[in-house]
């Protein structure tokens, strides 16, 4: 799908200030509602208690039925609209997947901008919206929201992680290299807790700290991936290089096709240092998974290395793409 | 992948299916009876208390409908007690935790509940627990046993119908039974699936037709099954370029054979996927 993106046209309507807002819950207490039929039960009962005869027993239980059937539809609709929460926020991840940011960015515009009813719906949701912003290259907006998200009880340790991950990734492309360097640094602090964490966990000691649960050491290709491109953004291609050679192999195995992004910073970084023939091996390996333009898009500072020629595609598997 | 050896006893899987297709049995029997007094109550009652007077006639007159209601209640908790038993043992499978995932099974199959849905459940997720420790012919028993209990019923997680064809189907292919998983594509393919779910299958499908030596096939809407493999892992992605670089080459387009040979080798190392895929071997040789 990465030769069928649709372009890039920032989409106005997502006002960050008021989705964060928009969005929290409002705290509804479900119990509420079914205590209020309780008490009308209640009074009902009374009421026959006081005036006798021989339709009580009807009344009584046609009340009962009522008040039955009264639980049963407020539980069926609370559960309803959880379930299409879910199912929306599902979506706006499958649109994600495919690429097609327009819908998932209006998605999330129609499910941010009410009060949400989970909490925890409305935390993926937020990470969608960075996500999604990030896209169309509103990375200020972005850091807002992964700060809000980090500022909250929202997350747990794996999505704190992933969220630190995209706010450093972010930072790096909005030029705040001070608090970029700051956040890649906390972030391998927690990959090493965690690695640690999991060497004594394996030697049988038990550990119960947040250290433990935070930041597994599978995301560190990720975190490879922000190390090599905060080297090459910062005149760093050496450490770029090693970090690649060191992470290669983590890459392969966690990042799928955006193995891409890699080669292509390894080759911006070998044609730094000078090494033309292995930055055209790279950047050949690069654009056999991606095409040049994705690559440029998610890294403008890797252009100079468009002088190597990029991986043809044969037309059979991308017929509507132009040749790259 | 071969089968994971594991140092604790793990629950034989013809006594698991036993088990709970009998407690789906006595489930229904007892349902139909509860059922049925939950009607006759209201008739029941007044007719039995008539007959009785003082005390006795108010014990009867309450104690048979909390009776009943309490009967409900307890199945309710009982089912529910089984659900968080089971609901955390994807998590723990997922993690390679299999003897934790195996007590939990093992003692949600035990227990009894009247829900049906529930006992299946248990047989899911135990599937799954032997797929993932590579016990493929278990795992293909277990998704057969979910299937063929579930029938025309409607389940309540209409998501677990689908996952268990895709269980099997994925067992099948892992035990040589091209029939099964050809059976079970049909019905997939018929199914409203999700991304997920569509990757999977169609990671299936490419493995079964490479399998049945079906090139052509595989090539049919080559641009469309490529998009789907650029959303899959590494290993299956690679595993789908390799099998469709096959396919190419067998047909004689060269340059797309060459083409999507090279993605898989920056994606995964043949070599690993042959060691679970023996037959796989001569084609990367």
């Amino acid at each position: 799908m990465t030769r069928l993106d649709d372009q890039p046209q920032p989409p106005q309507s997502l006002d960050v200030p008021y989705l964060l807002s928009a969005s929290v819950p409002r705290g509804e207490r479900p119990l509420g509602r079914f205590l209020l039929i309780g008490i009308a039960l209640a009074v009902v009962a009374w009421m026959l208690g006081r005036a006798g005869g021989a339709a009580a027993p009807l009344i009584g239980l046609l009340a009962l039925i009522a008040g039955f059937a009264g639980v049963l539809w407020l539980s069926a609709r609370s559960l309803a609209e959880h379930r299409g929460e879910q199912q929306a926020v599902r979506t706006v991840e499958t649109l994600m997947q495919l690429r097609r940011w327009q819908e998932a960015a209006g998605l999330l515009q129609s499910i941010l901008a009410r009060p949400m009813r989970l909490e925890t719906m409305r935390a993926k949701a937020l990470v969608y919206l960075s996500g999604v912003l990030s896209r169309y290259h509103r990375f200020d907006d972005a850091i807002a929201v992964q700060n809000h998200l980090l500022e909250g009880p929202m997350l747990d340790g794996e999505g704190i992680y992933a969220v630190r991950l995209g706010r450093a990734m972010a930072m790096l492309r909005a030029d705040h290299l001070f608090d970029a360097d700051r956040a890649i640094n906390e972030l391998r602090k927690m990959v090493s807790r965690a690695v640690e964490a999991g060497q004594e966990s394996t030697t049988g000691e038990h550990r119960t700290d947040v250290a433990a649960r935070v930041a597994p050491s599978r995301e560190s290709a990720a975190l490879a991936l922000v190390e090599m491109y905060r080297d090459v953004k910062t005149g760093h291609p050496d450490e770029a290089l090693q970090t690649f050679d060191l992470a290669r192999e983590a890459m392969r195995r966690q990042l799928g096709h955006r193995l891409a992004d890699g080669y292509a910073l390894g080759a911006r970084a070998a044609q730094m240092i000078g090494d033309a023939e292995r930055a055209r091996r790279l950047w050949a390996d690069a654009t056999l998974l991606a095409p040049a333009p994705e690559l440029l898009r998610r890294y403008p500072e890797i252009a100079p290395v468009t002088e190597f020629p990029a991986t043809p595609a044969p037309s059979e598997l991308f017929p509507g793409a132009a040749a790259t | 992948m071969s089968a994971i050896e594991t140092s604790f006893p793990s629950l034989p899987t013809t006594l698991a299916i036993a088990r709970v297709q009998r407690q789906i049995a006595a489930g229904r029997l007892v349902r139909v009876l509860l059922l049925s007094l939950t009607i006759a109550v209201p008739f029941l009652t007044p007719a039995l208390a008539s007959q009785l007077s003082g005390a006795l006639q108010t014990l009867v007159m309450w104690a048979l409908p909390l009776g009943v209601l309490a009967a409900w209640i307890m199945i309710g908790i009982g089912g529910a007690k089984i659900t968080r038993l089971l609901a955390g043992t994807p998590v723990l499978i997922a993690a390679g935790e299999f003897e934790q995932a195996e007590l939990r099974l093992a003692e949600s199959v035990r227990q009894f509940t009247l829900l049906r849905g529930v006992k299946l459940m248990c047989l899911h997720h135990l599937a799954m627990l032997r797929h993932a420790q590579g016990r493929f012919d278990d795992a293909q028993q277990l998704a057969a046993a979910v299937l063929r209990q579930a029938g025309n019923v409607p389940s309540a997680d209409p998501r677990s119908d689908v996952t268990a064809r895709l269980l099997l189907a994925d067992a099948s292919l892992e035990v040589g039974d091209l029939w099964s998983v050809y059976r079970m594509l049909l019905t997939l393919r018929g199914s409203s699936l999700d991304l997920d779910e569509q990757l999977q299958c169609e990671r299936i499908e490419i493995e079964y037709l490479a399998r049945a030596g079906a090139w052509d096939q595989m090539l049919i809407a080559l641009p469309q099954r490529v998009q789907m493999i650029e959303l899959m892992p590494a290993g299956a992605s690679g595993l789908c370029y390799l099998l469709l670089g096959q396919a190419a080459r067998r047909v004689s387009q060269s340059a797309v054979a060459e083409y999507l040979e090279s993605r898989a080798r920056l994606l995964v190392e043949p070599a690993e996927l042959a060691v679970r895929r023996p037959w796989l071997q001569e084609w990367i040789g």
